[in-house]
């Protein structure tokens, strides 16, 4: 290579690194910078100019046809790269990245780029040569060899790529695929170069990973350079800057080499940016400081003066180990001895906040980016809502705008998959103005985000239209009901009319009634409560009606020869559709479920669980008198098999034993046969019996056992009080049936 | 020339180290300190002395953990070593006043009846009567003697002390001074004065340290030893050295019984093989290493003494019977436990079986 490029080698997200190239580009000056990182993005470096762009962001290259093959290529303050991208744009230097293409590195079969291993730094590695367990410490004192000297800087580069050169010569011999990964991408490198020569005069500095520096220093032909990289398959992919976090710089990603501790590199970059470098002291008690007040938050008590003595701790520790500045170690050995008193839980809840770092990138308005992203960064704007690392717990009023408008956003997320926030509680059936939602926003959120694009440009077309393409995709009334409920709280009226068109069809062709069932209660629901949305009033109550409809017909049928599970979950849907029909109030409809339910009664193909809890329902809603209830349950339980018997049994008080203790011609109905048994009847009912009542808790059984003991006593008539003792109630009647909704 | 005592102090046992690593220590020591800071650690750690010395380990662990420990005494501030039973706090304790101070014997045991004149000071009242208060009627505690000369004291189980008796400390932690009120007077600390307090975190509820207290000291813990290796080299030096002090006669190297010891207290410790494999009941015990270390010592002695002359399962099992035993209902269930799933089946330990059985 000519004299007029300068290699420099550097440790990616490394603050020192950071500091010793700033220095070095001082003293080169190059006319134009090349940077590690895919030609692709070379139309958005200028972004990072902009005063709005605030790291952690990366670049996201993704596929053009598949979003999901993306890489990200993360920068944070202190990341050399970034800081060499910083000092070209100030002085309006052209940069060029020169790494291979993004549409070369994804067109590689997915399974070889997962086996890839993750080298350990080798900068580390010669940190630890170099007698320093913590590479930053390393470079804390290349920077303090250099001192403030420019020239020093250059030298320091050079003696760095020296010492890779060797190391990459003793290195095992890596395996195949990296290997090949590896010439390719160091071929790029120096075809890239080769191009700046021509079309740039004056010196070039080329800002890579100090592994790659020794190769780059290489000679080789260019003819063989081309042949390495000819005839690679290649990708067409975009690009564009996404907002980054902390925690997902701390774990490896693009480059493969990782962060530790977000949080101490931004401590230590603060430390080198400063102008005037600061006191090693107040270096030290700053970072203390910021350990006590994140102790203070989770609740302990750490107080100032236990800061001070942390800062003296640190500093006193690192002379003992020979460093001239505290390094992560020593801080945090001096944080547990003094504010955390050696206890391990208190480091722990705040390692996140203090060494992680609770950071999240934000993206200037002018970046190009996707619509949806654009169309979310709006979204954002106007519900106040930002992205953070955190988990956060937002709680809604969907009676004020500003609640609404956050929850359809939320909501809108979850149907395109970007599950930003989750909702952790809605206020249901109770009064639905409520709900709790807890947000977190992680970058990989951004590719799910591109994703969706194939559904529209703003996320409301983007999440209606997926609603409905999943509507179209699946025929289950389970599926489609809740695609409806999901388009409705989101706000989406016209693509839940899709659906709800979309269910009718499904439900007439539906042979379960169980998910029948299932399907009409989650309806009323929103129906009756409403969901302090728009709703499609007239189609929703069509689609119950005509479902309602469905079931009643088809329960008998649908009920024979049930196997015991199938059955259970039946029990549990039909109690609950009977509840839901009451509320939906459409007597024609309620009185033929009932008349349903008595002919599930009687049927003896019907599965017994299923009889049971019909019986069970025609007994709560007095559609059968007392005496006809009473003779039902007795052909039921008598005769024959004692298993069908205990199952009939189970159905029959599987809504619980409240009712059992209130109702007392029901306990007595049960009492009177009871007693009426024979005593070999009676011991062979017996596992059935407890069968039944074990589903009840301990206190339920001892009240139910009470109650037994109590005997029989006169039912009070209620209804044969006089009617007309209190005007007033008499006059408030009406509204009360119509309030509680007895009268339709 | 025999030593009538029992045992030693550190700084006798261990004179010629710390006299070799103070004659090559060209380092910046504190005031009154007897070695630098890099010394203390290399004298507890083990090393080399300048001049070639070989220095022997006297702390096995966490290098960090020893050098924050020698940090914090070098920035004036009080230190608390807290553990579990026989993690080898006092003992870290005395190495550090030996080699710091040059003397470990400034203590004060901390019980609950320590009240405030065996910290701060007494009266002698002979003289407090005839010739009424004056410096010469004070009956001094270590603590201000260490205080008047710049040395460490030390104070053993300092949570077993009443907390209002705790808390007289506060004042001398904080402003390195004794007010004596009755003479309108004080006791300065000179420079190299300091605190080692050593506390036991399991019964931490027995006089829990006051906030203000706690905030006084910097706090290192010290950990069980992590692995079964370093634990038996921790177990095999210190039986050596007692036994060697106590004039025990010599007998074979017992390496293999030792490391038997230590799997068995590691076992029913952690309440699980070491494999990982089969979970058993925990001992009500703590099963220290301290203790370990005394059943590899009496072990000893009875082999020397009434055995043939080497540690076998016949020497062992009463010791081990009689240490993992403290609680005799819950304690002997656990034992049995161990003793049919694990003992009975262990290649080679059969033996060990049969011994311990016949002491049960």
């Amino acid at each position: 290579m000519e004299d007029r490029v300068h290699l420099l080698g550097i440790r990616h997200h490394g603050p020192g690194s950071a500091v010793l190239l700033r220095r070095a580009l001082d003293a080169i000056d190059p006319a134009c910078v090349l940077i590690e990182g895919p030609p692709e993005a070379d139309d958005l470096v200028r972004y990072a100019a902009g005063s709005a762009m605030k790291p952690p962001v990366a670049l996201l290259l993704h596929a053009n046809d598949d979003p999901n093959r993306a890489i990200f290529i993360p920068f944070a303050d202190f990341s050399p790269e970034w800081q060499a991208m910083r000092w070209a744009l100030d002085r309006g230097r052209p940069i060029r990245f020169i790494d291979w293409p993004a549409g070369v590195s994804l067109a590689e079969p997915r399974e070889d780029v997962r086996k890839i291993e993750y080298r350990a730094d080798p900068l580390d590695q010669l940190a630890q040569a170099a007698g320093y367990d913590d590479g930053e410490a390393f470079w804390d004192s290349l920077i303090e060899q250099a001192g403030g000297m420019q020239e020093a800087a250059i030298s320091t580069f050079a003696a760095i790529s020296n010492a890779m050169a060797m190391m990459r010569e003793a290195e095992q011999a890596a395996p195949e695929e990296e290997r090949l990964r590896e010439v390719r991408r160091e071929a790029f490198m120096r075809l890239n170069i080769r191009d700046a020569l021509k079309t740039c005069e004056g010196n070039i500095a080329v800002v890579c990973g100090a592994w790659h520096v020794s190769a780059l220093r290489t000679p080789v032909k260019l003819a063989e350079d081309k042949a390495v990289v000819k005839d690679l398959p290649r990708l067409k992919v975009q690009a564009t800057w996404v907002p980054w976090t902390d925690s997902r710089l701390s774990t490896r990603s693009g480059y493969g080499a990782g962060v530790l501790s977000p949080g101490w590199y931004r401590h230590l970059w603060s430390l080198y940016a400063a102008p005037q470098r600061p006191e090693v002291a107040a270096f030290a008690a700053s970072w203390q400081a910021k350990t006590a007040l994140a102790l203070r938050q989770e609740g302990y008590p750490a107080p100032t003066a236990s800061a001070i003595e942390a800062a003296r701790l640190a500093l006193s520790l690192a002379a003992l180990r020979g460093l001239a500045l505290p390094s992560l170690a020593e801080m945090r050995d001096a944080s547990m001895a003094t504010l955390c008193h050696g206890d391990a839980t208190a480091m722990t809840l705040i390692h996140h906040k203090v060494y992680v770092g609770e950071h999240v990138g934000e993206i200037g308005d002018d970046v190009p980016q996707m619509p949806l992203a654009r169309d979310l960064a709006l979204w954002q704007k106007r519900t106040r809502l930002k992205p953070e690392d955190a988990e956060t717990e937002v709680r809604l009023d969907l009676r004020s705008e500003a609640g609404l408008l956050k929850s359809t956003l939320l909501h809108r997320l979850a149907l395109i998959k970007v599950p930003w926030g989750k909702l952790i509680e809605a206020g249901e059936g109770r009064g639905t103005f409520r709900e709790v939602w807890m947000l977190r926003w992680v970058p990989e959120l951004s590719v799910a985000l591109a994703e969706a694009l194939i559904y529209g440009v703003t996320i409301e077309q983007a999440a209606a239209a997926s609603t409905v393409a999943r509507a179209k995709e699946t025929t289950s009334v389970a599926t489609l009901t809740e695609l409806i409920r999901a388009a409705l709280v989101a706000d989406l009226s016209d693509a839940a009319t899709e659906c709800i068109a979309l269910l009718q069809a499904a439900a007439i062709q539906a042979s379960d009634i169980t998910d029948l069932l299932r399907a009409v209660v989650p309806l009323v629901q929103v129906l009756r409560y409403g969901s302090a949305r728009k709703l499609p009033e007239e189609a929703l109550r069509s689609l119950i009606h005509s479902l309602c409809v469905e079931v009643n017909a088809g329960s008998r049928v649908g009920s024979q020869g049930l196997d015991e599970e199938t059955s259970r979950a039946r029990v549990q849907a039909m109690l609950a559709y009977d509840h839901a029909l009451t509320l939906f109030g459409d007597s024609s409809l309620i009185d033929a479920w009932r008349m349903e339910l008595g002919r599930m009664v009687k049927d003896e193909q019907v599965a017994p669980a299923v009889a049971g809890v019909s019986l069970r329902l025609l007994h709560d809603t007095r559609s059968w008198a007392l005496s006809v209830v009473s003779d039902a349950f007795s052909q039921q339980m008598s005769g024959g098999d004692p298993k069908r018997s205990g199952i009939f049994l189970e159905g029959f008080l599987s809504s619980g034993p409240e009712v059992m203790l209130q109702d007392q011609p029901l306990l007595h109905l049960i009492d009177d046969w009871l007693c009426s048994l024979r005593e070999e009847d009676f011991v062979e009912s017996l596992p059935l019996l407890r069968r039944s009542l074990s589903a009840f808790d301990a206190i339920s059984r001892r009240r139910l056992l009470e109650k037994v003991k109590e005997g029989k006593r006169e039912t009070v008539e209620t209804e044969q009080l006089p009617d007309n003792d209190n005007l007033a109630f008499q006059q408030a009647l009406p509204l009360l049936l119509q309030i509680l909704g007895m009268e339709p | 020339m025999t030593d009538e005592r029992l045992r030693r102090g550190a700084e006798e046992i261990y004179a010629g180290e710390l006299e070799a690593l103070a004659k090559a220590d060209t380092r910046s020591r504190p005031e009154n300190w007897r070695l630098s800071p890099q010394a203390v650690v290399t004298y507890l750690l083990g090393g080399k002395a300048a001049d070639g010395t070989p220095i022997s380990a006297k702390y096995v662990g966490n290098r960090r953990l020893i050098e924050t420990a020698v940090a914090t005494l070098a920035t004036d501030r009080a230190l608390l070593l807290l553990g579990l039973p026989g993690t080898a706090k006092s003992w870290v304790s005395e190495h550090l006043a030996a080699a710091i101070s040059g003397s470990s014997q400034r203590l004060i045991q901390c019980t609950a009846g320590t009240d405030e004149n065996q910290i701060r000071y007494g009266w002698n009242y002979a003289l407090l009567l005839a010739k009424g208060p004056s410096i010469d009627a004070l009956v001094k505690t270590p603590l201000t003697r260490a205080m008047e000369e710049g040395t460490i004291v030390r104070l053993e189980e300092l949570t077993r002390m009443g907390s209002d008796v705790q808390d007289t400390l506060i004042t001398v932690l904080s402003e390195k001074t004794l007010p004596i009120p009755e003479l309108d007077t004080a006791i300065d600390a000179r420079r190299g004065f300091n605190v080692i307090a050593t506390a036991n975190n399991r019964d931490k509820g027995v006089n829990d340290l006051s906030s203000a207290l706690k905030r006084r000291f910097n706090v290192v813990v010290l950990p069980s030893p992590a692995t079964l290796e370093e634990e038996t080299g921790i177990v095999l030096k210190r039986v050596q050295e007692i036994g060697t002090s106590l004039s025990l006669p010599p007998i074979k190297p017992a390496d293999e019984e030792i490391v038997r010891i230590v799997t068995l207290f590691r076992e029913l410790r952690e309440g699980k093989t070491l494999n990982g494999k089969t979970k058993l009941k925990t001992s009500s015990g703590s099963l220290s290493t301290a203790e370990a270390i005394s059943v590899g010592v009496s072990a000893w002695a009875s082999a020397a003494h009434f055995g043939d002359g080497s540690v076998d399962a016949q020497s062992l099992a009463p010791n081990l019977v009689g240490a993992v035993i403290k609680d005799p209902v819950q304690d002997t269930v656990a034992l049995e436990e161990y003793l049919e799933s694990v003992v009975r089946t262990r290649d080679g330990w059969s033996d060990l079986y049969s011994a311990m059985r016949e002491v049960l």
